[in-house]
């Protein structure tokens, strides 16, 4: 891990990447990575917070968090790095399970030197768009291993892409019968468990970061649609209920972004109180992105209805960020050890 | 007072019965599906409901309406959306048809309410302005009189089927010298006039059935008025009266929540077995349907009496909040299955994302779609206004 950033460091970064994602172009992510030399932010979740959070109050379409995800299991696995223009991104959810990993069913099988991997994976962000999978798999029972796959190798891999609510790209995934090398398991045999645990905490951290970014984005407009939208003889903001809803969300909007601080800075702990704070962290971020969204389509009327205001967009993402690695109730459940 | 009588009972029965029996399979089948229903599926659904005499709901019977006091309405709606068959388009039927049997010429009467009745034309409404949403007496559209004629000239928007739709009905200005309320006429127009063109805005749940419609020096002859000029307000609010249980949509929030744990039924839980076994989503669900029981004593307790506004303004917010709160209920349980984005016009829609339930993308789609039920027909803020000014008398 590098050391903490200064904060005339971290103020640069956040304008460097704000510059950038300001520009009227939008971005792609070899460039956005080559440019802003992120390979250090990509393991490092202080930098990645501030990264995430500029890219939600964007709401730019660049599959960070997923990079960066792969990027510090591939780390963990002593794996070879990959440049960090290239994209890859972490299969794990299937239809048969909801948020534990224990119900993964997709298994790998010994086949000479190599692997036979079978299994369906569910809303995989960017997996069309990847130059690399990782793909969690059964190797025995109770030992989840994770395994580094070439998606251009398509025999015995069905991949169905679409758009997803945020209009991010995902696939779903059929594996059937897939031929891999080797050395395509990458960490230890059966022990990647605890690995998923902690790349999942260390995703929703960047996550919850994005949030506040998002959610700092929803009520600006909010505020500012509210000011100029005229009906009864006068701005709506004048209204003292609309005023007290808006004052209402920036206290969730502050919220929020003291739990994206608490689930990062809980990323070096040990795991118990990582997943403590973390999971405390995404209950509040969870509930900031439903009233916030649910407040600012409300408040801009039927104009919050219309895909043509970026509010339906902002409001689409956070419904994607309450549920992408796990949802409230599992981490209430987390939080309360049942 | 909150059950049925026998009388009701037996109509509910009959009513049960023509769902199951004498109603097109298809659209229900569709509707079941989450598939998005055609223009042809409202024509099959609305000739069938027509040829038992059950299309003209409010309708008075000498027009063809069922003559129905407000119970058995109440009764029929509900059994309709139990059965999941097609919602009536309620601006020709529901909206318009009432107002033009009451207040229409004989001519407009013999022209319009028959080709209503038979699904040979579908009206759009236009209310809303870019300008007048909550507060429609700011509304701006104009209808100036040149001989025999008006000529339109204005926006409306939130019109919804207007590209199904062969005719609309607008509030029109046609004088801006008295309150504001004053001075608006009713007054129709067929859509394919020259000056009138049609823009689809598409909402984000993907659908694209709400449209802007701009009016550019559209000629409309006198007789296109109905009533007497400068009285559409009146018009507007005397039907309003008789619609004040619309929002209630008690048979749809029950179909809903019993489709939930349906589907809950089949979605996987955390650490083995579904979700219609987790202890959390149970009990969110439970707390929704007892909601539901207060909200549908309320409406029968309305139904067997003379309501205030603020009752009506009071439902209203608990209907929409409700049927809001039960898409809530679909997006949580659904978990990452809302995520996909799918366009559900194709029988095989779902086959778009194989490893995910079509119920995710239905739930997703409701839940975005519903949050417009707080916006539309007077938001919840405008209604709470309403409320506040009957309860303030209270205080003096």
């Amino acid at each position: 891990m590098s050391a903490p950033l200064s904060e005339t460091e971290q103020t640069m970064l956040r304008d460097a990447v704000r510059a950038y994602l300001g520009r009227d172009e939008a971005p792609r992510w070899p460039d956005f990575a080559e440019r802003l030399g992120i390979d250090a932010a990509l393991l490092d979740a202080q930098q990645g917070a501030i990264i995430a959070e500029e890219i939600g109050r964007t709401r730019a379409h660049l599959p960070f968090a997923d990079v960066a995800t792969a990027a510090w299991l591939l780390d963990r696995c002593n794996a070879p790095a990959l440049p960090a223009t290239a994209i890859a991104t972490l299969a794990w959810a299937e239809p048969a399970m909801r948020y534990d990993f224990a119900g993964i069913e997709t298994h790998a099988r010994r086949d000479g030197d190599g692997w036979r991997l079978d299994g369906t994976k569910a809303v995989v962000g960017w997996a069309a768009e990847a130059d690399v999978l990782l793909v969690a798999a059964h190797t025995g029972a109770d030992a989840l291993s994770l395994f580094r796959i070439d998606p251009a190798r398509t025999e015995g891999l069905r991949l169905s892409p679409y758009r997803t609510i945020d209009s991010h790209p995902a696939a779903d995934l059929v594996f059937e019968n897939h031929a891999l090398p080797a050395d395509a398991l990458i960490g230890p045999e059966g022990g990647a468990l605890d690995l998923l645990e902690e790349a999942r905490d260390r995703a929703l951290a960047l996550l919850a970061a994005e949030a506040v970014g998002l959610l700092d984005n929803l009520l600006e407009q909010t505020i500012a649609y509210t000011g100029q939208r005229r009906q009864f003889g006068q701005p709506i903001a004048g209204f003292q209920a609309l005023q007290h809803r808006m004052v209402d969300m920036y206290l969730e909007c502050e919220l929020a972004r003291s739990s994206a601080w608490l689930a990062v800075e809980a990323l070096g702990e040990a795991a118990p109180e990582r997943a403590r704070a973390v999971s405390s962290a995404m209950v509040n971020v969870a509930r900031a992105c439903r009233f916030v969204g649910q407040q600012a389509i409300q408040l801009h009327g039927g104009m919050g209805m219309t895909d043509e205001l970026p509010v339906g967009h902002y409001v689409k993402r956070a419904m994607a960020i309450e549920v992408l690695w796990a949802d409230s109730d599992w981490h209430l459940a987390r939080i309360a050890g049942i | 007072m909150l059950k049925l009588t026998a009388e009701e009972t037996e109509f509910r029965d009959a009513v049960r019965t023509f769902f199951a029996r004498d109603y097109p399979a298809h659209v229900i089948a569709r509707n079941k599906a989450g598939q998005r229903l055609t223009k042809q599926d409202h024509i099959d659904a609305q000739r069938a409901l027509n040829a038992r005499g059950w299309l003209g709901v409010g309708w008075p019977r000498e027009v063809g309406g069922t003559g129905w006091t407000p119970a058995e309405r109440y009764i029929f709606d509900q059994e309709l959306e139990l059965a999941h068959a097609a919602a009536i388009i309620p601006m020709a039927v529901i909206y318009i048809g009432p107002i033009i049997a009451a207040f229409g010429s004989d001519q407009q009467k013999a022209d319009w309410l028959p080709a209503i009745l038979e699904s040979r034309s579908f009206w759009a409404q236009g209310y809303s302005e870019p300008e007048a949403g909550s507060d429609l007496a700011s509304l701006r559209f104009s209808a100036v009189r040149d001989g025999d004629d008006y000529i339109l000239n204005g926006t409306k928007i939130w019109t919804s089927g207007a590209q199904w739709a062969d005719w609309i009905f607008c509030l029109a200005r046609t004088s801006r010298e008295e309150r504001k309320q004053q001075g608006i006429s009713l007054i129709c127009a067929p859509l394919d006039l020259p000056g009138i063109s049609v823009h689809p805005i598409r909402l984000i749940d993907g659908s694209d059935e709400l449209n802007r419609i701009e009016f550019d020096n559209v000629r409309v002859p006198v007789t296109n008025r109905i009533g007497d000029e400068g009285q559409a307000w009146h018009y507007a609010n005397v039907l309003l009266k008789n619609e004040r249980l619309s929002y209630a949509h008690i048979g749809s929030k029950k179909r809903d929540l019993a489709k939930l744990l349906e589907e809950a039924g089949r979605l996987p839980a955390n650490g083995g077995g579904t979700m219609d076994r987790d202890p959390a989503f149970r009990l969110a669900h439970a707390r929704v349907a007892a909601r539901l029981a207060a909200i549908e004593a309320s409406i029968l307790r309305a139904l067997r009496s003379e309501i205030s506004m603020a009752t009506a303004a009071a439902l209203k917010i608990a209907c929409t909040e409700c049927a809001q709160a039960i898409t809530e209920l679909g997006i949580d349980v659904a978990g990452r299955n809302r995520l996909p984005m799918l366009d559900r016009g194709e029988a095989d829609w779902a086959a778009a994302a194989p490893a995910t339930t079509p119920f995710g993308p239905v739930a997703v789609q409701s839940y975005l779609f519903e949050r417009a039920q707080t916006i539309y027909g007077g938001s919840t803020e405008v209604q709470k206004n309403i409320i506040w000014r009957s309860l303030a008398g209270m205080a003096r």
